[in-house]
């Protein structure tokens, strides 16, 4: 009844992917390079709204501040403690994972607009300590001259370089997400989103089981923070205000909520779409909320949804087809 | 009598000045099907709600297996074996159907979240799937949206997830609410199968002619009190049924 086969949407996928890989390395410039790097590196945050938003139903608007916190913490080690970057990635996404699950058990009693408030009031605290922390963070200067990541002796260097890495740990990660959708911890999250009286009487410790969501969506922000740290070579923490929580929010709502394809396209557009529209000026922030507005009204469940009812309609007339060939 | 897989000791609520259990007690064999009838609004769900956690008793206590759950939070007990349906059908309207059935699987692995993550192989839920559809006769592409599921079947749906979950006691909220007379009958199958595995059945129905056959004991409850406990001939001639159900003269 469910047996594994590579679906050819899957392997037309991955081909394709294939293909805008190899045509990147052969004729990307470092200008296009630099965005593509980022809009994976957001990406890889965008999981983690993914799994909190869509997989569990809570509406995330501190990813940014759990960015910032990884961000900073992997370059302090790195360049003041000397640590191997690869390392100082590593503690710095279980080290904010700690101080997720810590805020997540006081955030995730909430519900609603409350959680999402509260989260971005989580952002504003957490900005304002960046901001100001010099000897954390280097106050409005940020932090520069933060050491590239190293692995085995080969220094990643070149931004091409950066971006065969970059798809190797994205990839990753839009599996290991995909791993949790399809086992208990993703049925337990969708139980809560969907029904929590029906998840607790399905044996779903539903606190337990929020903080664990909200822990995930820490970490994921906390990675892609490091990384852009060390692939920049600076931060600083107006990077991480709600500003930029709000972004990734959008960017996760406009691709599909629910979905690691769906986060994919939603980082790729939204970080295309500024330098596309550059011409445009001031009224880039107007477009894009006019874009918002637009999305939820027609596409509530995003460009994958869209995607997906095409996708279903498509199997549909199959169906009916084969129905038609029976008789 | 065999030692009961739950017990009720005077167990009650009041929300405002509404009574929906007052001071109920009883007591659920391995294998036995209660049934649990009573006017509308006369605290049927609320019993239900309250034996399986989502209310707090405010006096009186609940055992299963022996274990005094009257604090447990309702997820636990749930683990212990209480497995329930609901009077509408409650499922995670956004998933498939196989996630919604395969977390009455996860239920009764409770392998947890890490093992299940690597892949640790828990009981064949395809085979039981299979064997529980059987018995209720309709199949779908389970890979499709809760939500296009006819309401009936949704309620059967809810007795075979609550089935996959291995329960050694099933409280059933209404099951032939919506169901025509077939499907109703193969409701019944699936529920008499749940007995022969020794699981403990509490039911509650309107219609009378299901409840008078299909039930070992009866519970009559009227305004939260229970009025007549007994086999179906006995709370047949019971007066006070009689009364509560007829109005009085
Ligand atoms: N959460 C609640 N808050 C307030 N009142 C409630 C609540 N739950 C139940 N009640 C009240 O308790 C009483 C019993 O309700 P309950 O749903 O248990 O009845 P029932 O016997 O299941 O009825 P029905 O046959 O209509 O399903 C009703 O008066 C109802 O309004
Ligand atoms: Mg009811």
């Amino acid at each position: 009844m469910m047996k594994k086969r590579l679906s050819p949407a899957v392997i037309a996928i991955s081909g394709l992917f294939a293909l805008l890989m190899l045509g990147i390395s052969i004729w990307a410039n470092d200008y296009l390079l630099t965005i593509i790097n980022m809009s994976l590196i957001y990406f890889i945050g965008a999981l983690g709204i993914s799994v909190l938003m869509g997989m569990t139903g809570y509406m995330m608007l501190g990813s940014a501040s759990f960015m910032g916190i990884g961000g900073f913490i992997s370059a302090n080690f790195a360049v003041k403690l000397g640590m191997p970057v690869w390392l100082s990635i590593i503690l710095a996404t279980i080290a904010t994972g700690i101080i997720g699950a810590i805020i997540g058990s006081a955030l995730v009693k909430l519900n609603g607009a409350f959680f999402a408030f509260a989260s971005l009031g989580f952002t504003q605290i957490v900005s304002t300590f960046l901001t100001n922390y010099v000897p954390f963070t280097g106050g409005a200067d940020g932090m520069q001259k933060i050491p590239t990541l190293s692995l085995g002796g080969f220094k990643v260097t070149s931004l091409l370089q950066w971006f065969f890495v970059l798809c190797i740990i994205a990839f990753g990660c839009g599996l290991l997400v995909e791993r949790i959708r399809k086992t208990q911890l993703g049925r337990s999250l969708e139980s809560i989103r969907d029904n929590s009286v029906a998840a607790e009487t399905l044996g779903v410790n539903t606190y337990l089981t929020k903080i664990y969501a909200f822990t995930i969506a820490t970490m994921f922000a906390a990675l892609s923070g490091a990384l852009i740290a060390h692939h920049n070579s600076v931060i600083s923490a107006s990077l991480f205000s709600s500003v930029t929580s709000f972004r990734w929010f959008m960017m996760v709502m406009c691709g599909g909520v629910n979905s690691t394809l769906g986060a994919f396209i939603g980082t790729v557009v939204f970080t295309f779409l500024p330098e596309v529209l550059r011409f445009t000026k001031l009224f880039i922030n107007m477009l894009f909320g006019v874009a918002i507005i637009l999305t939820m009204i027609y596409m509530p469940d995003g460009l994958m949804g869209v995607l997906q009812s095409i996708a279903a309609r498509i199997k549909n007339k199959k169906k009916e087809r084969k129905e038609k060939q029976a008789k | 009598m065999t030692k009961p897989i739950l017990k009720a000791d005077g167990i009650s609520i009041a929300f405002g000045g509404v009574v929906a259990a007052d001071n109920v007690s009883f007591e659920l064999a391995p294998g036995e099907i209660k049934g649990l009838i009573g006017p509308n609004g006369a605290g049927k769900t609320t019993l239900l709600n309250l034996i399986s956690g989502i209310y707090n008793t405010s006096s009186g206590s609940i055992h299963i297996d022996g274990v005094d759950v009257t604090k447990v939070p309702a997820y636990k007990r749930a683990r212990m074996g209480l497995a329930r349906t609901f009077q509408t059908p409650r499922f995670l309207h956004r998933s498939s159907i196989i996630n919604n059935l395969l977390l009455g699987t996860d239920l009764a692995d409770q392998m947890g979240y890490i093992n299940s993550f690597f892949g640790k192989k828990g009981s064949n839920f395809n085979d039981e799937l299979e064997e529980l559809m059987e018995i209720a006769g309709f199949t779908f592409d389970w890979n499709d949206s809760i939500s296009t599921m006819p309401f009936g079947q949704q309620k059967i749906l809810e007795i075979i997830r609550a089935m996959l979950e291995h329960p050694k006691i099933m409280l059933v909220d209404e099951p032939a609410a919506g169901l025509n007379d077939i499907e109703l009958q193969r409701a019944m199958k699936l529920m008499e199968l749940a007995t022969e595995r020794g699981c403990g059945i509490i039911v509650i129905e309107h219609r009378m002619d299901m409840v008078m056959n299909f039930c070992h004991n009866i519970i009559v409850l009227n305004f939260g009190k229970v009025i007549a406990n007994g086999t179906p001939e006995e709370v047949q001639c019971n007066e006070a049924v009689i009364e509560a159900y007829l109005g009085r003269e």
